[in-house]
């Protein structure tokens, strides 16, 4: 699985045309998948443990998200009724506060570390299926598209390839270190991209341009249908204001 | 025990999309009697998995009555609340009134947590088997339409297999997990099952599979316009009749 870990990172050819004649693409795929997703999962989980184990700490980083949301709303305020909410909010501000407070602070059943390391746990096993979310859908758009461009793979091969796109989203386990998380999480989804057209390319047989293509083809035309939607919205509301 | 093993290797097979498994499945005499046994299991499987992490999950957090409470006098000590019922005299018991129900639309749909978990033994399988049966009927007609070759038996036999990727669902077992992004994986192995089992072309295959699920999506959203409708109705209007009559 190693091997097969460092051979995604690395672009590596022959690991790709070896999965795509394997008989368990699927499954060297999804193992993979698997375990990218349990690593990043447990590393977050036990960041956001420690967190939640504190609840100042908590109420903290709710009473700072609160204050911020307040200014940016009072910045964009055009209207009375909008200054009247921001009023509104600001003045029961503590009492909001004092609210979560004490939902937080509610007795449960077991005691609060069962309950916190309950929560780290689901979390931790829950991450490989947002991997495996977004895999899928990029997986179908992707074959598809490839198929419709004269590819030549199957959906088998495609799902198998394709997982190895997940293997740079092991830096999302960084993604709590606030000064680099980001760029971490940036940096692993263009890799990530990159892996996903090498596998388009070799599973269907394509030259890097298709490939390319295939890959974006879909998000591309759904982003253009957003883009004119949101330009029609607001060429209808421009013109019902104008009126 | 063997035949519980074999039944997990074949949903197992499923899941992995392996071609030989679905092969096998169309081909095998005991094909649909099989694919029976694996829809029931993993179903019966599901449900037991989803009422042990419910019941974790139910430990872990406060009830909904005292969360109910707690937010009730939370907002009645708020300095809202007290310029709007000293402007006016109808304001508490109104307020009473619209918190109660918005507690009870809530409860509603957040379901019965446990309840609905133990009555999620029997309809989990119940309704698998039906979603499986209802499928296989639709995949298997526009299958047919399209020049598959198959009998309805190896139809349902192969679609059963497809039932396998709901395996990863047993990861509910842990208290807050959710398999999210398993519909999908699920629609590609009903598509390489309809495949297999009328060895059509992919395209063909593709427009037999998805046609069944584009269906059920329409109606699904179509009930969810309604459903949305209906609540946004009661709950504008018993803002409109309650707070501001």
């Amino acid at each position: 699985m190693i091997d097969t870990f460092n051979g995604a990172l690395t672009l590596n050819q022959n690991l790709f045309r070896g999965m795509r004649e394997s008989p368990d693409v699927v499954r060297r795929g999804l193992l993979l998948v698997l375990m990218v997703g349990l690593l990043v999962g447990t590393v977050q989980a036990i960041s956001s443990m420690i967190t939640n184990s504190s609840p100042e700490r908590v109420m903290t980083e709710i009473e700072t998200a609160l204050d911020e949301s307040i200014r940016q709303q009072a910045l964009a305020a055009s209207d009375d009724n909008q200054r009247q909410t921001i009023r509104l909010i600001t003045d029961n501000k503590d009492g909001i506060l004092k609210l979560v407070r004490a939902v937080m602070e509610l007795p449960t059943p077991a005691p609060r570390p069962i309950g916190l390391s309950l929560q780290g746990l689901g979390f931790a096993f829950s991450m490989p299926f947002s991997y495996l979310g977004s895999l899928m859908l990029a997986v179908v758009s992707t074959h598809i598209a490839a198929r419709q461009l004269g590819g030549e793979g199957n959906i088998q091969q495609m799902l198998g390839l394709s997982a190895l796109s997940v293997a740079p989203h092991a830096l999302d386990a960084l993604g709590f270190i606030p000064a680099i998380g980001a760029t971490l999480n940036l940096i692993a989804w263009v890799w990530g991209l990159v892996i996903l057209v090498v596998a388009t390319s070799v599973a269907h047989r394509l030259d890097s341009g298709r490939a390319t293509l295939a890959v974006l083809l879909y998000p591309l035309i759904i982003s253009l249908l957003f883009l004119f939607g949101c330009c029609m919205l607001f060429i209808i509301t421009l013109v019902g204001g104008l009126q | 025990m063997q035949s519980v093993q074999h039944i997990l290797r074949l949903g197992f097979g499923g899941l992995l999309l392996s071609r030989e498994a679905y092969r096998d499945q169309r081909d095998s005499p005991d094909g649909l009697r099989h694919g029976f046994v694996l829809v029931m299991l993993v179903g019966l499987l599901l449900g037991s998995t989803a009422l042990i992490g419910n019941l974790g999950e139910s430990i872990s957090q406060p009830s909904s009555e005292a969360i109910s409470q707690t937010v009730y006098q939370g907002l009645r000590e708020m300095p809202w609340f007290s310029e709007l019922n000293q402007s006016d005299p109808h304001f508490q018991a109104d307020f009473d009134r619209i918190f109660q129900q918005v507690s009870q639309i809530i409860q509603i749909i957040n379901g019965g947590g446990l309840i609905r978990s133990l009555t999620g033994l029997i309809t989990t399988p119940v309704l698998m088997l039906l979603s499986w049966i209802l499928f296989s009927i639709i995949a298997h007609l526009m299958a047919r339409i399209l020049g598959g070759q198959a009998t309805f038996t190896q139809t349902l036999a192969c679609t059963a297999l497809a039932s396998g990727v709901q395996l990863l669902g047993l990861v509910q077992l842990f208290p807050f997990a959710q398999a999210s992004g398993t519909m999908l994986l699920g629609l590609v192995a009903s598509y390489v099952a309809v495949r297999e089992a009328h060895q059509l072309p992919p395209w063909r295959a593709f427009w037999a599979t998805i046609i069944g699920p584009v269906i059920l999506g329409l109606i699904m959203i179509s009930l969810f316009c309604v459903m949305t409708f209906l609540i946004l109705g009661s709950i504008s209007s018993l803002l409109q009749g309650g707070i501001y009559p």
